[in-house]
C-alpha cells in the first residue's frame, strides 16, 4: 500500500507519479553504482592477482634457468674427483716408470752374464755382416749357418722373455675411478688419464697411463664385440684435459650399460701389471648431466 | 740391437702398423686377443692381415700436377682405381693415407671425408675397421679426376689450402 496521500486531482496524481518515478530512478541508479563499485573492486583484485601470478611465473622461469648451474655444480664435483685421481695416476706412473727402468737395467746386466753374453755376441756378429757373407757361401753351408743363427736367436728370445718380469711396487694401493653414462644411444666415458695419452702419444712413452687407457678401450670394445654394434668406433678426445670417449650405439640396444660394466670389470681384473702398480681401477655409472661440460661443449677431438 | 727379438709395447705396435695405439687395441679385441703390456711380433703380422692394413704410399707415383694437394688426391684415387676398389671391393680407409707426410696426410684425409659426404666414396664399417670404396656411379668421375684433375667443386677449396 502506498503511504502517499490520496491525490485530490489528476494533476496531483501526475505530480505524485513523477516524484515516485524520480525516486525509483535514483534508487535504481544507486544500486547500479553499488554493483559497479563492487565490480571495479573485484577487477582491481583480479589485476593484483594477475600481477602476482606474473611475478610468480617470472620467479619460476628464473628457478628453471638456475637448474643447470646446480647440475654444473654436480659435474664439477665429479670432475674434481677425476682430476684428483688423475694427479694420483701421474705420481704412480712416475713410480712405475722407475720400477720398469730398474727391471730394464737388470735385464741389460743379465745380458752381459757369462751364460747369455756369448749368445748376444754371436747374434750381433751375424746381424752385422751375416747376410753379405752368407750370400757368398755355398747353399749347404749357408743353411747350416742359418740354422745355428736361428738356434741362437731362439735361445736369446727365450732369455729375454724370462728376464721380462713385471715389477711389483711396494706402495699403497690407489683407487682410480672411471665414469661412464649411457643415454639415448650415446655412451660417454671419462677417464682419469690425461688426454695427451691419446693426442700426443707419438711423443711420449707407453707408460702406466697408456696402459690404463688401453685397458679401458679394451673393456669398451669387449663389451661391443659380438653385438649388433661391434663395428662402431669410439671418438676420443679431451674433456677438461682428461681422456674422454664417446660411442654411439643403436637406440634399441638394451642392456649395454650392464654389458659394459661387466666387460670393464673383467678387463681391469685381468691386468696383472696394473695390479702390480698397486692401482685399483673402478667403473662408476653416473647420470649423463654430470658429465656434460658447463658450456655444453662437445668432446673435442684432441 | 736386440730390439728385433723383443716384443713391442703398444706404441711400438702402433708405429709398426701405422695405426693409432687405441686402434691397435680395438683390432686386438676384435681379433679375439687380450691386450697385454706387450704385443708379440707374430701378432703384429696377424693384426695386419685381420685389419687389412696396407701401405700404398711409397709406391704411388704422383701425377704431373702443379698443385701438390691435387696431385695427392689424384694419386690416391688412381691407387684405388688400379686396385679396382669399386662397389663391393673395399679397402681399409687409412690405407689411402698411411705413409704420407703429416701435411699430405691431412689433405688426403680431408678429401676422403668430402668425397664420402658427396657419395663418390662409400664408407662402411666392419669389426676390422672403416672400409671405403668408389661408388660405381662415380667411377667415371674418379677417372676424370685422375686423368684430367677434374674434381667436384667441393674440393676446389682444398687445392687453395
Amino acid at each position: 500500500m502506498s503511504t502517499h496521500e490520496q491525490p485530490g486531482s489528476i494533476a496531483d496524481a501526475l505530480r505524485a507519479v513523477e516524484e515516485q518515478r524520480v525516486a525509483a530512478q535514483e534508487r535504481h541508479s544507486a544500486r547500479l553504482a553499488e554493483v559497479d563499485e563492487e565490480i571495479e573492486r573485484l577487477q582491481e583484485s583480479i589485476q593484483n592477482l594477475q600481477a602476482q601470478i606474473q611475478t610468480l611465473q617470472e620467479s619460476r622461469a628464473q628457478i628453471e634457468q638456475e637448474q643447470d648451474p646446480e647440475f654444473e655444480g654436480g659435474a664439477e664435483l665429479i670432475f674434481q674427483v677425476l682430476r684428483e685421481h688423475s694427479g694420483r695416476l701421474a705420481e704412480r706412473a712416475a713410480m712405475w716408470a722407475e720400477a720398469v727402468a730398474a727391471v730394464e737395467a737388470q735385464k741389460n746386466k743379465a745380458l752381459q752374464s757369462p751364460e747369455i753374453a756369448p749368445l748376444v755376441a754371436e747374434y750381433q756378429q751375424f746381424r752385422d755382416g751375416g747376410d753379405a757373407a752368407l750370400a757368398q757361401l755355398p747353399p749347404s753351408y749357408r743353411k747350416a749357418i742359418e740354422e745355428v743363427h736361428n738356434k741362437v736367436r731362439d735361445q736369446l728370445r727365450a732369455h729375454l722373455e724370462e728376464l721380462d718380469v713385471t715389477p711389483e711396487l711396494d706402495a699403497e694401493s690407489i683407487p682410480l675411478d672411471v665414469v661412464f653414462s649411457s643415454d639415448e644411444g650415446l655412451v660417454m666415458i671419462i677417464t682419469p688419464v690425461s688426454a695427451d695419452v691419446y693426442s700426443q702419444w707419438a711423443g711420449r712413452p707407453a707408460g702406466l697411463d697408456t696402459r690404463i687407457a688401453a685397458k679401458i678401450v679394451e673393456g669398451l670394445y669387449t663389451a661391443l664385440r659380438g653385438t649388433a654394434a661391434e663395428a662402431a668406433e669410439a671418438v676420443y678426445g679431451g674433456h677438461e684435459g682428461l681422456l674422454a670417449m664417446e660411442l654411439e650405439i643403436p637406440l634399441d640396444m638394451s642392456g649395454f650399460p650392464e654389458r659394459l660394466q661387466a666387460a670393464m670389470e673383467q678387463t681391469f681384473e685381468s691386468a696383472v701389471d696394473i695390479a702390480a702398480a698397486r692401482v685399483e681401477l673402478r667403473l662408476a655409472k653416473v647420470p649423463v648431466d654430470l658429465l656434460l661440460p658447463a658450456d655444453d661443449e662437445e668432446v673435442d677431438d684432441a | 740391437m736386440l730390439d728385433a727379438l723383443k716384443p713391442l709395447d703398444l706404441h711400438g705396435a702402433a708405429l709398426e702398423l701405422g695405426e693409432h695405439p687405441f686402434e691397435v687395441v680395438r683390432l686386438l679385441v676384435m681379433a679375439g686377443h687380450s691386450v697385454e703390456p706387450s704385443v708379440p711380433r707374430d701378432r703384429i703380422a696377424q693384426l695386419r692381415v685381420f685389419g687389412g692394413i696396407e701401405t700404398w704410399w711409397g709406391s704411388i707415383e704422383l701425377p704431373d700436377d702443379d698443385n701438390r694437394r691435387r696431385a695427392i688426391v689424384r694419386g690416391m684415387i688412381e691407387a684405388m682405381l688400379q686396385r679396382e676398389l669399386i662397389g663391393d671391393r673395399t679397402t681399409r680407409r687409412e690405407n689411402l693415407y698411411r705413409g704420407l707426410p703429416a701435411e699430405d696426410y691431412e689433405v688426403a684425409a680431408y678429401a676422403v671425408s668430402v668425397l664420402i659426404q658427396l657419395g663418390g666414396l662409400v664408407l662402411t664399417r666392419a669389426p676390422s675397421g672403416a672400409l671405403v670404396s668408389i661408388h660405381p656411379d662415380w667411377a667415371d668421375g674418379a677417372r676424370a679426376l685422375v686423368s684430367r684433375g677434374q674434381a667436384p667443386p667441393e674440393l676446389a677449396g682444398l687445392w687453395e689450402g
